[in-house]
């Protein structure tokens, strides 16, 4: 019977179907569980050969029926028979039930799959969710900074307006000051001098005292038209010889000179951008400075120098004199409009020339400072155009030698 | 009329004058004590000298030491005094600040007439 089905071994059905009716008869036969375990490896063999349980059980039915046809049942075959049965079965049983388990697993892992997608996705989401807000916020920044921005430079050119505007208002009204006052001063001058005879010496006192009023005002009105005039002035440079400036100036004194005995000692003086007007009324201001606050106990000395080779800047002049010296607790103030440290009995002034003077500093990228001198006195010392690295950081030591 | 000792701080010599006029006028006997510098008046304020004022008129715009200044530096010193400000500033601002000194109970502008002299007098009476 093992020979015979040679032919039919492409029929895996078939052969199968020999083999198991082999293996069957021969458990029946004698018993054993050897021969019990056939069926487990039979089995197993058409469980590869894809053979479905239906049919191993009709080839079962039939390898069965052609070994019981001639015995009386029920047998100890039948018996064998089923039990036979059973253990073939089992496998597939076994096979279901692992198929089962891996269907489990499979579930789970399509599930921790499905899982880790759905995480993925998530965090993809949250991330685009980020990126998305983080977009919105770098937008809505941009758009502050822009509005600050535009805000910035609207308030600016209105401020440059206003600056414009103010300094006009100024001019204005200066300049109409001027002529009531000089009437005022005027009329003064007709009564003290055409009707002298029918005044007393404490009327003329008075009329005098009102006379000196008159022309603190005109020099204060002045003063604050040159003020007016400097901060709405175009800025125009060209370059200024300092020395030439600094002796008309001196030229312009002479009679202050004169009067206060002083001696002014120019040092040369080099050439320097500059508005000349400006320069000009600076370089005036603290000569004119120097000869009023002189000191009545010793000459009145005054020198104006150059720094030769100043380190930080385009141009050092100082203004040193003999004079009555500033203390240390004022030389703030001194700069500051109006700010006076004289009774107008002492001293004449409006307090707007060392204003000026600072102001004028400024427009040539410079400073003013004040210091007290060996002699007692002040030195003014002007710094025109101080590089830009010192403006940053004035502490910063120049190596630029 | 009440005051009789009044110290006057303007730097200004014509308004001191005006200040003796008017003054002087209320009352011929008043006695004046001008400064025509702050930082002066300040001292006598701390010498052990001082006699007390009934009323101290301020200006604002001083060279060296102005009002507010003397304000501040006298606070000790003007505790109990009556300060009036007199001054030509007509910034709001001056005002205002001025009001947050305690002494400060009056602010005029120049040139003071006899009314405020009347308005002060009665200030003075009431402390």
């Amino acid at each position: 019977m093992i020979d015979h089905d040679s032919n039919s071994r492409a029929h895996a059905p078939r052969s199968f179907a020999q083999s198991y009716a082999t293996a069957l008869a021969t458990y029946v036969r004698d018993g054993n569980e050897e021969n019990l375990s056939r069926a487990y490896d039979c089995a197993r063999q058409a469980l590869q050969s894809s053979i479905s349980i239906g049919q191993l059980g009709e080839l079962h039915f039939q390898a069965a029926q052609m070994l019981c046809s001639g015995s009386p049942s029920p047998s100890p075959e039948t018996k064998r028979t089923e039990e036979f049965y059973l253990e073939a079965i089992s496998v597939y049983d076994m096979a279901l039930r692992g198929y089962g388990e891996s269907v489990a697993q499979l579930t789970a892992e399509v599930l921790e799959r499905k899982r880790a997608e759905q995480e993925l996705r998530d965090v993809t989401y949250e991330l685009a969710r980020q990126r998305d807000s983080l977009d919105q916020k770098v937008k809505a920044r941009t758009r502050e900074l822009q509005a600050g921005l535009e805000r910035s430079e609207r308030l600016n050119s209105q401020l440059q307006q206003a600056n414009q505007e103010q300094a006009q208002f100024t001019y204005a009204i200066s300049h109409d000051l001027k002529s009531p006052i000089n009437t005022i001063a005027m009329l003064l001058d007709i009564i003290s001098v055409d009707h002298q005879e029918h005044l007393d010496s404490e009327c003329l006192e008075l009329i005098d005292a009102a006379q000196a009023t008159a022309s603190r005002m005109s020099r204060m009105i002045t003063g604050i038209l040159q003020y007016a005039r400097l901060v709405g002035q175009e800025a125009e440079f060209e370059t200024v010889s300092l020395d030439k400036l600094c002796r008309d100036v001196r030229d312009d004194l002479r009679q202050e000179i004169t009067d206060g005995k002083a001696e002014i000692d120019i040092s040369p003086l080099p050439d320097v951008r500059g508005m000349p007007s400006q320069l000009r009324s600076l370089l005036q201001n603290l000569l004119s400075n120097a000869i009023k606050f002189r000191d009545p106990g010793r000459p009145c000395r005054i020198a104006v120098s150059a720094a030769p080779k100043p380190r930080n800047c385009a141009a050092e002049i100082t203004v040193s004199d003999t004079g009555i010296g500033i203390p240390e607790a004022y030389r703030t103030r001194i700069f500051s409009l109006f700010q006076r440290l004289h009774t107008y009995d002492e001293y004449s002034g409006s307090g707007i020339g060392l204003t000026l003077c600072q102001r004028i500093a400024g427009y040539h990228a410079g400073d003013i400072q004040v210091v007290s001198n060996e002699q007692g006195g002040s030195s003014f010392i002007v710094r025109l155009w101080i590089n830009e690295r010192e403006r940053d950081n004035d502490t910063q030591s120049g190596d630029d030698g | 009329m009440t005051l009789n000792r009044v110290m006057t701080v303007d730097d200004d010599r014509f308004d001191q004058l005006a200040y003796r006029r008017i003054l002087k006028k209320t009352n011929a006997k008043i006695d004046l004590l001008p400064f025509q510098y702050a930082t002066e008046a300040l001292e006598y304020l701390k010498s052990p000298t001082r006699r007390p004022v009934d009323v101290i008129l301020l200006d604002i715009n001083m060279p060296r030491m102005d009002g507010f200044e003397f304000l501040e530096a006298a606070k000790t010193e003007l505790e109990n005094q009556i300060v009036i400000m007199v001054t030509t500033s007509m910034d709001p601002q001056d005002r205002s600040r001025a009001e947050t000194f305690a002494p400060v109970r009056g602010y005029f502008s120049k040139p003071l007439t006899t009314d405020d002299i009347s308005v002060i007098d009665r200030l003075v009476a009431q402390q």
